[in-house]
């Protein structure tokens, strides 16, 4: 016991992994009377784990098993090794942060809730279970940091407010499924490794199955290991995807949504499964295997109608929380175009909106939240004129909005101009086809956020809503995560280049090893090949001027006398009226009508394409079938048993003459 | 140590015949539960003591079992290795938490005394059972086992109760006329009862190929099929276990079907049989099957209990299906390392579902106790009103499901990877594969009974009394510590099991024929 401390006190990740469990326990326990306490434990666990990834920050190290006495399976040996890698490494200390702000933002969200206490350790578990991820080095320690990640989220989301309990079971369903996958790929590389290297050195040293891969290692060239190869790689392409949320099998999102509450949402789906989610996908297709002609033509396909489908879903919602979680999908299918081009810039650009997307997504879900509970409803139809009553939001919301619709010179643009770079550096009639569906896409989610920006914001109040009470305004705790977050947009956006320089470019130069870097950035600019420049600093300067110019507009020309009267007609004042009333959701019901979209979108709104239902659906029958047998009839029953030993018997005779 | 075994059969016998003569004394009734708490507590104690003599054996390298004949040695009736104290072990731990629960839940029914004499007549009866080592002893405690498990199937005395019972009789004749065919055909051919002597005299001779012999070890591998509930054999599971009172349902779902079906059918295939490539696939075969067709059927049901029984189905196919993967990798010459791994990997899971089924049935029972219903449309919202069942109820579904820190996460990695080595790709994908619905099995009974709003029955639910709280708890404890405890665990308990089995030939330790 004293040595497995010892390891793990040597091992600064280990050391934060073990803390947090340790500290998610200790809240689990004082839950009930001391719930401010759990609430510290977070912050003390996530603001350790940061030290320890700023430490490590950009640092490549293997740092071997912990257990001192390895599970001996046979030849295969199991222990829990951990690794620092860079992109490890962001991932673990992006957690962390996201798991710091968003705890501030639960202690004035969920004053008063029984179950807050048990919500803290939950999240400090799922935090560990990040850092087992994100450090791990090796499989094993993936697979079970992994599921701890669904088993948390699955908790989570459960004492959500009403209804909540139906998508948590859809939730634990589908991504059950998906870690199953996990498991078996990780099972099945026992079989392509060599046979010397299993009786030798075990599970541990398996090229395939170490995840701290040293510098100079090749990738494996997944045909070399022939259907097994291809298996393991659908396998944890499935795990990654569901975990991330593309479709198909993104389906759990949006169920997940409606009735859990917002910080959950802005933690768990908008942030950390993407996190998790993406940096799977990225050393599956990177590290771990080479790039494949197949699976890359197979991951645009699904890049884009993620993209595409997931946004014209989102704006038939009238749900906020709904809705955001279609973006959520929607926004998935960049990341994984992104890594599937296979270019420099489009790999880079899909990691970073990884993160970009972490940061924007999860502010506009805690937006959702303060939205929500000063409109005392989800429903958009039910929200308007909340700009006054929360400033707060409304700013953190409007940036974020932009930063999600690639508005420059926030960071949504940054990462998604680089996706279209990568593209483009295809150079072929596919690049051109994904771009226009990825700017396509762009344009819709800038749609679809102008509805909500327009609708909880702008509009005016519904009549029969009351004025926000006093408890729902915003708070400190409330609006300091929101502020930090929009301000990350902005800095991401204008600054991306330590991020790009430091992490991510050495993760997409493993792709091209020839050492020519498609993409230079100096302190001013980005540039992609010889086209593609963006210059953050210059950009921003111009688009102040616009913005100055269009201010400048009504002072010179004084258009500031504006006469306001309530709405009139023939001699009847009709305020307070909803008829007259413009909400902002009216314009998108003509998507449903729309001729080829809309019966899709429709069926697609019924669950009719999702694979949840129907994999319900197909298995209701086989199991009536099933049950149709056993009628209760014992004469059937016996017959079954005489049945089942003449098989056996007869078998046992006829492969003994053999 | 070998006078350990006929008072681990008969300190239990003992107990539950005192407390029919006390139950019949005013004043004196009180103490039966006290009663059948030492019976239990006293096998506990031999069972441990027996696991660590085995392990100080196994240890040492030499030969790590114990044996008891009335007349002579080499005729044992009971015999101990290490495959035997660990279901000692199983059998008492599971029966004593399982009794500590009964003393709050057994309080609706009238006669409890009957219910602890017949308890304890089941627990004497499956010491024998795993302690036997001839055939005829096995049979007689089988026999017995069963006839206690009719009785407390129809312990409600209502009709459903009682119908079960007498499917589940019919049934179980039917697989004793099996046992007992076999058991007479192996005596006419071998002239042993013994099974290391029938061992030895199957290994001399070419006889292990003989259509007789194949058509004996065809009905004993049937009749305990039907006792293990493998598909086909099962259909009488899914009545019975539900009828029986809930502690009852835990103790044959938890252990019964494991002593008197998958534990006979190892020892026979492995100790007596010779594992050979055609019982392996017989086995796999009949696990395989077992596992997909249980939890699918597992999944349609809205009933608690009969959830959990069609579930065990699914879960003994599990032990199955490694079981017979281990004869395989025997026979194939993937080594014995592997089979080691695969039989590692079985015991494991026993053990792990021993603990998480028997617990969701407490669970189930403490649900019905409070609620009055056990149909999962009737329920909801009770992990708030009965904070205990409910945490411990979540336990049991998080270990069934597989996930990670839980027991039953563990033992499936451990069987799958032993199924990947023994060159059995294909298996091991259909187990991954009936995870994920035993996953949903997980998620279906923590929506409807534990998550979302209480129904009108579950809004009067109450926490139940705490002997039932402490039953549940402990089977909870050790399916958190269980996962983690594998390395221990492994030591000391599984690794003997294991060896005891690939001991081939039996004879070399038992000595010559006489």
């Amino acid at each position: 016991m004293n040595e497995l401390l010892n390891t793990i006190m040597a091992q600064p990740p280990a050391e934060a992994t073990a803390l947090c469990l340790v500290l998610g326990l200790a809240a689990y326990i004082l839950a009930r009377p001391l719930p401010a306490v759990a609430g510290a434990a977070v912050l003390a666990g996530s603001a350790y784990v940061l030290s320890v990834a700023g430490a490590m920050w950009g640092q490549a190290a293997n740092l071997g098993p912990i257990l001192p006495w390895p599970v001996q399976l046979g030849p295969v040996s199991l222990n829990f090794n951990f690794a620092a890698t860079p992109l490890g490494t962001l991932v673990s200390g992006g957690a962390a942060a996201f798991t710091l702000l968003i705890a501030v933002y639960c202690f004035r969200y969920l004053a008063g809730q029984p179950w807050r206490g048990k919500a803290y350790a939950y999240m400090l578990w799922s935090l560990a279970g990040c850092c087992m991820v994100g450090w791990a080095g090796n499989f094993l320690l993936l697979l079970v940091g992994w599921e701890l990640v669904t088993l948390m989220l699955y908790l989570l989301l459960n004492p959500g407010p009403r209804g909540s309990e139906e998508g948590a079971a859809k939730t634990l369903g589908l991504l059950g499924f998906a870690d199953q996958c996990l498991l078996m790929a990780v099972v099945l590389m026992l079989m392509v490794a060599p046979p010397a290297s299993r009786s030798i050195a075990g599970l541990n040293d398996l090229p395939l199955v170490n995840l701290a891969l040293p510098a100079q290692h090749h990738p494996i060239d997944v045909a070399s290991l022939g259907w097994v190869g291809y298996t393991i790689y659908a396998l944890l392409l499935v795990a990654a995807l569901a975990k991330a949320g593309a479709m198909p099998l993104h389906t759990w999102i949006p169920s997940a949504a409606v009735g859990s509450s917002a910080p959950v949402l802005a933690l768990l789906p908008g942030a950390l499964d993407k996190l998790l989610g993406i940096y799977l996908l990225a050393r599956v297709c990177l590290d771990i295997f080479a790039p494949d002609r197949t699976f890359q033509l197979i991951l645009m396909g699904v890049g884009a109608v993620t993209i595409l489908a997931a946004v014209f879903m989102a704006m038939m919602q009238h749900n906020l929380k709904k809705l955001l979680s279609f973006h959520a999908v929607s926004q998935v299918g960049y990341m994984v175009l992104g890594i599937a081009t296979g270019t420099v810039a489009g790999i880079v650009g899909g990691l970073l909106h990884m993160v970009n997307n972490a940061i924007y997504k999860s502010n506009l879900f805690l937006m959702s939240g303060t939205v929500g509970k000063a409109a005392g409803s989800d429903e958009i139809e039910n929200m308007g004129g909340l700009a006054r009553q929360l400033p707060v939001s409304f700013a953190c919301g409007l940036v974020s909005a932009a930063a999600i619709s690639g508005v420059p010179p926030f960071n949504g643009f940054v990462s998604k101009w680089l996706i279209y770079q990568g593209c483009l550096d295809l150079h072929s009639g596919l690049g051109v086809a994904l771009l226009v569906a990825a700017v396509f896409g762009s344009a819709l989610t800038a749609a679809s956020f102008v509805k909500i920006i327009y609708s909880a914001f702008l509009s005016s109040r519904p009549s029969g809503q009351a004025a926000p009470q006093a408890h729902s305004r915003e708070s400190l705790l409330t609006a300091g995560p929101m502020i930090v977050l929009a301000l990350a947009c902005v800095a991401l956006g204008l600054y991306p280049q330590p991020l790009i320089q430091g992490v991510l470019l050495p993760v997409a130069a493993s792709v091209n090893p020839s050492g020519q870097l498609a993409i230079q950035s100096t302190a001013m600019t980005l540039s992609v090949g010889a086209t593609g420049n963006w210059s953050p600093a210059a950009a921003l300067g111009l688009i102040l001027i616009g913005i100055l110019a269009g201010l400048a507009i009504p002072a010179v020309f004084a258009l500031r006398r504006v006469r306001r009267v309530r709405p009139f007609y023939s001699g009847e004042i009709l305020a307070g009226d909803d008829r007259y009333r413009m909400p902002g959701t009216a314009f998108y019901q003509t998507i449903r009508s729309m001729r080829g979209i809309g019966p899709l979108l429709e069926q697609g709104a019924r669950g009719s394409m999702d694979v949840y239902h129907m994999a319900g659906r197909y298995g209701q029958s086989l199991i009536e079938l099933l049950r149709a047998q056993h009628t209760g009839l014992i004469c059937l029953y016996v017959a079954w048993c005489v049945f089942g030993l003449a098989v056996t018997v007869i078998y046992l005779i006829l492969s003994g003459i053999h | 140590m070998e006078r350990l075994l006929p008072i681990l059969v008969a300190w239990p016998l003992a107990c539950g015949f005192l407390v029919v003569a006390l139950a019949q004394v005013r004043g004196l009734h009180r103490l039966t539960g006290l009663i059948s708490g030492l019976g239990l507590a006293g096998g506990l104690g031999m069972a441990v003591e027996l696991c660590r003599r085995v392990y100080e054996l196994h240890a040492a390298g030499g030969q790590a079992s114990f044996s008891f004949g009335l007349w002579s040695p080499a005729q044992a009736q009971l015999y101990a290795d290490g495959l035997s104290s660990l279901l000692l072990l199983i059998i008492n731990f599971v029966g004593l938490a399982i009794l500590i629960y009964s003393v709050a839940y057994m309080r609706r029914y009238t006669s409890t005394w009957l219910f602890q004499s017949l308890f304890l007549v089941m627990v004497a009866a499956m010491n024998g059972l795993v302690l036997a080592g001839d055939l005829f002893t096995l049979y007689i405690f089988i026999e017995t086992a069963a006839l206690a498990s009719y009785a407390l199937v129809a312990f409600g005395c209502e009709a459903e109760e009682l119908e079960a019972s007498f499917r589940y009789l019919v049934m179980g004749v039917i697989a004793s006329t099996f046992i007992l065919v076999g058991v007479a055909l192996m005596y006419s051919l071998t002239g042993q009862l013994n099974m290391i002597q029938i061992a030895t005299v199957l290994a001399r001779g070419k006889l292990a190929s003989s259509p007789a012999l194949l058509l004996a070890a065809g009905c004993l591998l049937a009749g305990l099929a039907i006792k293990a509930a493998m598909v086909p054999f099962h259909a009488w599971l899914s009545d019975a276990h539900p009828s029986a009172p809930a502690p009852i349902s835990a103790m044959m779902s938890g252990v019964l079907i494991k002593t008197g079906g998958v534990y006979a059918i190892a020892r026979i295939v492995f100790s007596v049989l010779g594992a050979n490539a055609s019982y392996a696939q017989v086995l796999m075969a009949m696990g395989g099957v077992s596992m997909v067709v249980g939890a699918l059927l597992s999944l349609g049901q809205w009933d608690i209990k009969r959830m959990l029984a069609y579930s065990s189905i699914s879960q003994m196919g599990y032990v199955m299906l490694a079981l017979g993967a281990g004869a395989y990798a025997l026979s194939s010459g993937a080594g014995r390392d592997i089979a080691l791994l695969c039989l590692v990997g079985a015991f494991f899971h026993l053990f792990n579902h021993a603990a998480f089924k028997s617990l969701l049935f407490l669970a189930s029972g403490s649900i019905e106790y409070a609620t009055g219903t056990r149909r999962l449309d009737q329920l909801g919202g009770l992990a708030q009103r009965m904070p205990v069942t409910g945490f411990c109820c979540r336990i049991g579904a998080l270990s069934i499901a597989g996930i990670p820190p839980f027991n039953g996460f563990f033992s499936k990695l451990v069987i799958v990877i032993a199924l990947v080595l023994a060159g059995l790709p294909a298996l091991a994908v259909l187990a991954v594969a009936v995870a994920v619905l035993t996953l949903l099995i997980a998620v279906k009974l923590q929506r409807y009974a534990l998550d979302g709003q209480s129904s009108l029955q579950a809004q009067q639910a109450r926490e139940s009394p705490w002997p039932m709280g402490v039953g549940m708890v402990v089977l909870a404890l050790v399916c958190i510590g269980g996962g983690l405890a594998f390395f221990p665990l492994r030591q000391y308990l599984f690794d003997p099991a294991g060896q005891a089995l690939l001991q081939a030939p039996l004879s070399q330790a038992a000595g010559a024929l006489p």
